[in-house]
């Protein structure tokens, strides 16, 4: 079998099943697009930087191969540790189960080879089978070592390697690609050709040069951090550079303890299971790996030998169990003293320190080690800046490392230095000045103790693949909460001073939380409307169908199909299979072509239509409609006249089926139903207080767009519900929430509208209906409620704003007709320019679009 | 007829009964057990026809569509209830047509789908939930559940409770 229809919807499901990430979705995308035209063992790589999920692609690969009725797969492993992992992200016992994998495989391994369940998977061709093997099993047995893949097994009695060669639908998955690429290459390859796969699948976030050719997805670390997938690396260094390896590990250890702290903080605020940070020390030495282990372990670091784990090359069986045990919430370990890279599959979340004792060469950034760090320990960033980063030790000062910052970011992190906008960090939330050249290394003269270092915001466009204005693709306008409009920080490099005091600020505001502002006249919580459209109809039971009415129907078929149902036979033809009659009637379009020869028997006529009715969209598969099936059935045949003479095949069975459905559906569609309009309040905010990871800015500070962070908290505002708020555009909603502020007392308070309120107002776009989220609420008097929204001016036209408007007009007015709604609600629609010359609320109000 | 294995297990445990095994092994009682309600199928079986049981109505023919279905049970209004990963599931006691996908579409965030499960799918529903969210689909109960997971429901019988 070869060529997999590529099936766009099936990808789709899988997606949102599985809660995919765009990349992995992507990935999963062009490898379907390409086992379309894969003949015999064609290559197909994907790669994608550690940490984004690459098993989520290979479980996505599963479920789309089995649904594309594939039903032998082998995932090569490169070893055991990633084939345990591999063995337990199918087992849907196991605590790494992939949730939402549908598949259910039956997985075989080679060990496993014997069992009585595997032999019947094997000899069951419906069965969907992974086999997870390591690439030794794999390889061609040779004289000193035969593999025990190539043994006979019992039940097929034939070795693997042979039944899987045998399979015309094999397709090979191999973790890790890269690997397979070394010394023994060349045996690889022979051993995977052997199995004369359809494809082989490659996954890998380091792709060989070899396997370039064959890759149809890239996605690089620089993409992955600014995506938010992953940790953000943050270099770290002393202004005057390390002088010995005890100060370093001090360093070291005193960023572990912040991390700690916030750490802590972070769950207690957030109530969420605790997660030890921990400290990876790559050494170059066995020895100088003991001795740094040692000094961890002394009284002035860590204080305590079993926080200390040293993994060397000859690994005892404890340590590894320790290693493993590093995510437990009972493992005391906080730091991990290695010599060789820990390698691929050692993919624990919580390093969140990682130092090298040879000097940071571009070697320390590479996957191995940085990857590392990367993963996020809850799956997703918190928003707590020590939580969403990992910090990497210098050796160099932190002039050496700003200048040598960027080709760091073109090796190891895939991007262009051309690309990477370098700004000195100085007031929270204000965008610092711009770092070019030579400015870079020179800030670290003139003081700079911390820079970003970002990509330039992607490029956003409308459904229509217009480019939309950054400022404008925000939630309300396109509908879509994960836009990233906001310049994308890949790194940061600061000093060991600015990230302690970094620490010590976010922890501070972690701890504080953030209440409401007691406004006169505005008591909370706020009672907020949520209006439902229900849709009630009459149920239609075949019970109710008047069985004269389906023999009436029944007279009209026979007569429709007079041609097929009383003639025997019209033609009869011989092929290779014997003779078929063709019963066809040329001038009806709903002919019949039996290629049956005998017609059903009379008795059999009967429970033939019931059971095409009950499993037809139209007929419930109830007692009560089955027993109406049964008399609606009778009277159909009876009308129909059909009796033993009669030559009724399938076909008829199928036509009858549609004939009796068409016109059940045409009841159904036409009983009565009403929309029943439903309001409810929730209540908000519910809890008041919000904790929140990031250092606030002062609004005062932000006088023009350059200034300002998409996202980022501002602090400051008087008449806010809230004191702080972040928005998604400067142009209109930080101008229209510095209007509202500045009102004086013609406003008594103003609340920014994030997704944490629950206002949403469904608008019609196209076939369906969409949720619309405004911008703000005003009150202004007692009881009146503002619902504000600022548009560009050249969008005041534009179908889908004034589709959101009429839908808010209408929404208000059934809000305000409720008899259990206290507020008046209103809606204000202000353009760009109506905004920028309003003096305050009155005149904004004056000049806009206005309902209520 | 659940209580019979139940009273015997105890009089073994408690070493009332000392026949059969327990006398050949030598086993005067002790240990434990530990007994599993499986709740009643979903489905009954009807001259060969299978149905929709009739307690399966209202919430409970939901959560019995969550469970088999494998989707975690999260009530958030009707008709959603269930939730995996990024995909919603929604369950009609009765019919599903074009004015119900319409409406349930609307709710549905920008990245994600649904599963719409209904005893009854009216003409143009399923055509207009392809026009509108590629990655969902509607399945006729008990017909595309049967169909969708005849092994696992072999393995795992649906139990509510």
């Amino acid at each position: 079998v070869t060529g997999l229809e590529y099936d766009e919807g099936l990808i789709e499901e899988i997606a949102t099943r599985l809660d995919m990430r765009a990349p992995n979705i992507a990935a999963l995308d062009r490898i379907a697009r390409a086992l379309e035209t894969a003949v015999s063992g064609t290559e197909i790589v994907a790669t994608l930087a550690t940490g984004v999920g690459k098993t989520y692609i290979a479980g996505g690969l599963l479920d789309y191969l089995q649904q594309q009725n594939v039903r032998n797969v082998v995932i090569i492993t490169p070893g055991n540790t990633i084939q345990r992992k591999t063995l337990a992200n199918l087992d849907p016992r196991h605590r790494k189960f992939l949730r939402g994998l549908q598949c259910r495989p039956v997985v075989i391994t080679v060990d496993d080879i014997k069992t009585g369940t595997v032999g019947q998977a094997l000899n069951d061709p419906t069965a969907f089978k992974v086999f997870v093997l390591t690439v030794q099993s794999l390889l061609r047995p040779n004289t000193k070592d035969n593999r025990r893949a190539h043994k006979p097994y019992e039940d097929v009695g034939e070795g693997l390697s042979t039944y899987l060669a045998r399979c015309d639908d094999l397709v090979v998955i191999a973790d890790e690609y890269h690997t397979y690429f070394g010394n023994n290459a060349d045996q690889f390859q022979a051993a995977v050709q052997d199995l004369h796969p359809t494809a082989v699948v490659g996954l890998t976030a380091t792709p060989h040069l070899s396997t370039q050719q064959h890759v149809v997805y890239e996605y690089d670390l620089a993409e992955a951090i600014a995506d938010k997938y992953v940790k953000i690396p943050v270099l770290v260094a002393r202004s005057d550079g390390h002088k010995d390896l005890r100060t370093q590990l001090a360093d070291g250890v005193a960023l572990l303890d912040a991390k700690d702290t916030a750490m802590r903080t972070y769950c207690d605020t957030t109530q969420q299971q605790y997660v030890r940070p921990v400290m990876f020390v790559v050494a170059d030495k066995i020895d100088e790996a003991a001795d740094i282990s040692e000094m961890l372990a002394g009284p002035d670091l860590l204080g305590n030998p079993d926080q200390v784990l040293l993994v060397t090359s000859d690994q005892s069986k404890e340590a590894l169990d320790r290693l493993d045990d590093l995510e437990n919430p009972h493992s005391k370990v906080r730091a991990v003293v290695s010599v060789s890279m820990l390698k691929e599959g050692w993919d624990v979340k919580n390093i969140y320190v990682i130092a090298a004792v040879r000097p940071l060469r571009s070697q320390l950034l590479t996957e191995q080690v940085l990857g590392r760090g990367l993963r996020l320990p809850f799956g997703r960033r918190t928003g707590n800046g020590m939580l969403d980063t990992v910090e990497v030790l210098s050796h160099d000062s932190f002039r050496d490392l700003l200048s040598s910052a960027e080709a760091l970011f073109l090796r190891s992190l895939g991007a262009s230095a051309e690309d990477v906008d370098a700004t000195e960090a100085t007031e929270p939330g204000v965008a610092g000045r711009p770092l070019v050249g030579d400015a870079l290394a020179g800030a670290a003269d003139d003081g700079a103790q911390e820079v970003l270092f970002t990509l330039p915001a992607g490029e956003v466009t409308d459904e229509g693949g217009r480019t939309v204005d950054l400022d404008w693709a925000q939630d309300g306008y396109l509908g879509m909460d994960d836009l990233v409009a906001a310049p994308r920080q890949i790194a940061i490099a600061g000093t060991v001073d600015a990230r302690l005091a970094a620490a010590a600020a976010i922890t501070a505001t972690m701890r504080d939380a953030v209440v409401p502002t007691q406004h006169p006249g505005v008591p909370l919580p706020l009672f907020i409307p949520r209006v439902t459209v229900r849709l009630e109809r009459d149920s239609l039971s075949l019970a109710q169908i008047d069985v004269t009415d389906a023999e009436a129907l029944g007279r009209r078929f026979s007569a429709d199909n007079a041609p097929t149902l009383t003639r025997k036979a019209i033609e009869a033809f011989r092929d290779d299979e014997g003779v078929h009659l063709d019963i066809k009637d040329r001038s009806d379009e709903a002919s019949v072509r039996a290629s049956q020869t005998i017609p059903m028997p009379f008795d059999t006529i009967q429970s033939d239509l019931v059971r095409r009715l009950l499993e037809s969209n139209a007929v419930s598969q109830t007692l009560t409609e089955k027993n109406a099936a049964v008399r609606v059935a009778a009277a159909f045949l009876l009308g129909a006249k059909v009796t033993e003479e009669t030559p009724w095949r399938r076909e008829h069975g199928r036509l009858a089926t549609r004939a009796l459905t068409e016109w059940i559906g045409a009841k159904q569609t036409a009983t009565p139903r009403r929309e029943v309009v439903e309001i409810t309040q929730v209540k908000w905010p519910d809890p008041p207080e919000m904790h929140n990871g990031t250092p606030p800015g002062d609004r005062h500070k932000i006088t023009r767009s350059s200034e300002f962070t998409v996202g980022y908290p501002y602090k400051g505002w008087t008449r806010g519900l809230y004191d702080t708020c972040s928005f998604d555009a400067y142009s209109t909603e930080f101008r229209l929430a510095e209007l509202l502020d500045n009102s004086g007392p013609g406003i008594r308070a103003w609340v920014r509208l994030t997704r944490n309120v629950p206002l949403t107002i469904a608008y019609l776009s196209g076939a369906g209906t969409r949720s619309y989220y405004p911008d703000f609420i005003v009150i202004d008097e007692p009881g009146t409620y503002w619902i504000v929204e600022g548009k560009r001016d050249d969008e005041m036209r534009d179908d889908v704003v004034l589709a959101k408007r009429d839908a808010a007009a209408a929404w208000v007015k059934t809000v305000n007709n409720s008899g259990n709604v206290q507020e008046t609600w209103g809606y204000v629609l202000a353009s760009e320019a109506v905004i920028k010359d309003a003096a305050n609320w009155a005149s904004l109000k004056a000049a806009a679009q206005t309902f209520r | 007829m659940a209580t019979k294995p139940t009273n015997h297990l105890t009089s073994y445990v408690g070493g009332s009964d000392t026949g059969g095994v327990s006398g050949l092994v030598g086993w005067g009682g002790g240990g434990g057990f530990r007994s599993v309600q499986v709740g009643p199928s979903m489905y009954d079986v009807s001259d060969g026809f299978v149905l929709l049981a009739d307690w399966a109505t209202n919430g409970r023919f939901a959560k019995g569509v969550s469970a088999q279905l494998d989707f975690d049970w999260e009530p958030m209004g009707n008709p959603f209830c269930g939730r995996r990963g990024r995909q919603r599931l929604a369950v009609f006691d009765g019919a599903v047509g074009t004015e119900e996908i319409r409406s349930l579409a609307g709710q549905l965030d920008e990245k994600e789908s649904m599963t719409v499960v209904a005893q009854v799918v009216l003409p143009g529903a399923e055509e207009l939930l392809a026009s509108l969210s590629k990655g969902s689909r509607i399945r006729k109960a008990p017909r595309d559940l049967l169909a969708d997971g005849t092994r696992r429901a072999q393995r795992r019988r649906v139990t509510t409770t």
